[in-house]
């Protein structure tokens, strides 16, 4: 108490009135989300303006005013400056006061982030306590260069045994997730923000899930379940839902990745999902146009490629003389009936370092994850791809892509020769062993151990309608009976001669003791 | 052409040309629009006319705002003590605002330099509550 009562002394005895200079503007005109503002000479593009909706109320009323409402230039025209409200823009008034910050539109960032849910300007949107900023990033910053880098060596395990074994990701990677609605784009996402409880606490990336234009019930299940599942730990949220402004949608992705940043500059490692930048081209194109800027193919914005361009690059692993932290980038695009040609899919194709294709049709015949893997690619990821995985799963592609040109002979099966047939029946086992439930992510070294067995030949007699469950029992057994050869798997990273005997091994004693998995 | 061309015309015109001349110019002004085929662009080089001239308005007016009614002394003198020089066409027009509480805003079309009594009491709020 006393204390509080001499730092109010202090105050009231050093208080003098002083003079601050500001450069100001004022509304003319305002009309969804946009206001027309004449002064604010000398502004600058992207900077941050206030504006006043305290002037002309008295003290007590405008202590009772809610939060600073603020907005960002982004027209500097000749005669005027067009800023985009980010808030409630209802409050904006013509005539209202507009005041420069004289800095370029940033967010605060602090250790505090991990675990919260926040607005894309960072505010804490889950009820808990105001988030302490170490300090503010800037929402848009230059990508880092060819001498601050270096290339991608590390993977990032997503706990999907289709995408680590053929479609592997790098720590820095920028990796395209595309496909139709409702085929488990999200789901992708999730279950490698999920898989990184398999990682050691040290090697786990930061996570930072962007939700754009989601439905705020979405993102509230999704919270929730990582909640449950103890991944908040290590995640952020930040969400501008789809009931929030077109400017704030567009500036979520923005302030995921300079969250990302400032861990990545730490030297640590971070994850960016952002879901999904469809949505994201949407609402650049709904401000765009209101802006009056001119339209272009599908109405976008001539500079629609470079708003994901830049993005997008921001990804990135450092070298070790900036601390060799790196942020990878999950960008998810949602196509109209599997159409990649269309604009803005194409555009993502070509920026991003690979892509995972999610088909409509394998989903609809119970193949989850459903992995095109014949156009799904991964163009640095096969670097950083862990020896163990490269020896196991070197062939899984190509075995699969030839089952799926035989695939169209299946059932014709009795005139084909048994070279055919048992490629089939090779394929029809690789396609089961690669199903894998939501939200179940495995391990890598149990993807090791699973695939090596379908590779190697010596699961030829399974049983291909209890593949799920032989994968469980089996792990299971494993872990109680060779509990050595996963952790020498995990922590070597590599699959000697004697974890391959013991894998083998291990599994002639399981057919005997659960022979119902096996045909005779 | 735009109507924001025809209307900063019109607005340089009327700023080059004496006030005796400017019916006539004005009538020139719409023969060249008549002419010109523009004349659905009416509307619009009005507002547009209108818009530039609130605006050299604003460019030319200087606001010196206070709680309490002040003397044309201490207007020159709250503007001499912010380092403002007046240019001959500039207007300075002394308005009250009892929200102020104390202190004097001096705002021109770009600048604005508080040093009401509020805007102080509004950061001591600030400070003391972050703390």
């Amino acid at each position: 108490m006393e204390h509080i009562v001499e730092k109010l002394k202090k105050e009231i005895e050093g208080f003098a009135p002083k003079s601050t200079t500001e450069g100001v503007g004022t509304v003319v005109s305002a009309a969804d989300g946009i206001a027309q503002i004449d002064g604010l000479d000398d502004v600058m593009m992207a900077e941050m303006v206030l504006f006043d909706a305290k002037e002309g109320k008295t003290l007590e009323e405008s202590l009772r005013e809610g939060d600073a409402l603020l907005g960002m230039a982004l027209n500097l025209e000749e005669d005027s400056v067009k800023v985009v409200v980010l808030g409630d823009a209802s409050r904006v008034r013509e005539g209202m006061t507009v005041v420069r910050t004289g800095t370029i539109l940033s967010i605060p960032v602090s250790k505090d982030l991990v675990g919260r849910v926040v607005d894309p300007l960072g505010e804490a949107i889950d009820g808990g306590l105001p988030i302490k900023a170490e300090k503010r990033n800037p929402i848009e910053r230059k990508a880092f260069g060819v001498i601050e880098r270096k290339g991608v060596s590390t993977p990032l395990h997503t706990g999907i045994k289709a995408i680590d074994g053929m479609i592997p990701v790098g720590r820095g990677q920028r990796e395209l997730i595309i496909g139709d609605r409702q085929t488990g784009k999200t789901v992708v996402a999730i279950d490698t923000i999920l898989n990184q409880l398999n990682e050691p606490a040290d090697k786990r990336p930061i996570c930072i899930y962007v939700a754009i234009g989601q439905k705020e019930s979405k993102v509230a299940r999704l919270v929730h379940q990582l909640r449950e599942r103890g991944a908040m730990e290590y995640t952020i949220v930040v969400s501008a839902p789809s009931s929030s402004s077109a400017a704030l949608q567009f500036l979520a992705p923005y302030a995921g990745a300079a969250i990302g940043e400032y861990f990545m500059l730490d030297g640590k490692d971070a994850l960016v999902v952002y879901d999904d930048l469809s949505k994201h081209a949407v609402a650049y194109r709904q401000m765009s146009l209101l802006l009056r800027r001119p339209p272009g193919r599908e109405a976008y914005p001539g500079d629609i490629f470079y708003l994901h361009s830049r993005l997008l690059e921001r990804a990135a692993r450092l070298s070790d003389k900036m601390g060799g932290g790196s942020l990878t980038a999950l960008p998810i695009i949602e196509t109209q009936e599997g159409d990649v040609s269309a604009y803005i899919p194409t555009n993502v194709i070509s920026i991003t370092d690979g892509q995972i294709y999610l088909e409509g049709d394998l989903f609809n015949k119970g193949i989850k994850p459903a992995i095109n893997v014949g156009i799904s690619v991964s163009r640095v990821g096969s670097s950083a791809q862990t020896k163990a995985m490269k020896k196991v799963a070197g062939k899984l592609r190509l075995e699969l892509a030839q089952f799926r040109e035989l695939e169209a002979f299946v059932q014709f099966a009795g005139d084909l020769d048994e070279d055919t047939k048992k490629r089939i029946e090779t394929g029809k086992l690789m396609v089961e062993i690669l199903k894998q439930n939501k939200h179940v992510p495995m391990a890598f070294e149990r993807q090791v151990a699973i695939i090596f067995l379908a590779t190697s030949g010596v699961l030829g007699k399974a049983n291909h309608t209890k593949v799920a469950e032989f994968e469980v029992e089996y792990l299971r057994y494993l872990e109680n009976q060779h509990p050595t050869v996963l952790t020498d798997i995990a922590e070597s990273r590599d699959l000697s001669d004697a974890s391959q005997t013991t894998l083998k091994m291990a599994l002639e004693e399981f057919a005997k003791m659960k022979p119902e998995y096996f045909h005779n | 052409m735009r109507a924001s061309h025809y209307a900063k015309a019109l607005a340089e015109i009327v700023r080059e040309h004496p006030t005796e001349e400017h019916g006539r110019m004005v009538k020139q002004f719409v023969e060249i629009v008549k002419k010109n085929g523009h004349t659905n662009l009416f509307p619009r080089i009005v507002s547009a006319f209108a818009r530039i001239e609130k605006k050299e308005q604003s460019l030319r007016t200087i606001l010196v705002i206070s709680a309490l009614p002040l003397s044309a002394e201490e207007v020159d003198q709250a503007l001499e003590a912010r380092g403002i020089e007046r240019t001959k066409d500039q207007v300075v027009t002394a308005l009250i605002d009892d929200t102020l509480i104390g202190g004097v805003v001096v705002r021109t079309h770009a600048t604005r330099i508080d040093s009401s009594w509020k805007r102080e009491l509004l950061a001591l709020y600030a400070r003391m509550s972050a703390s």
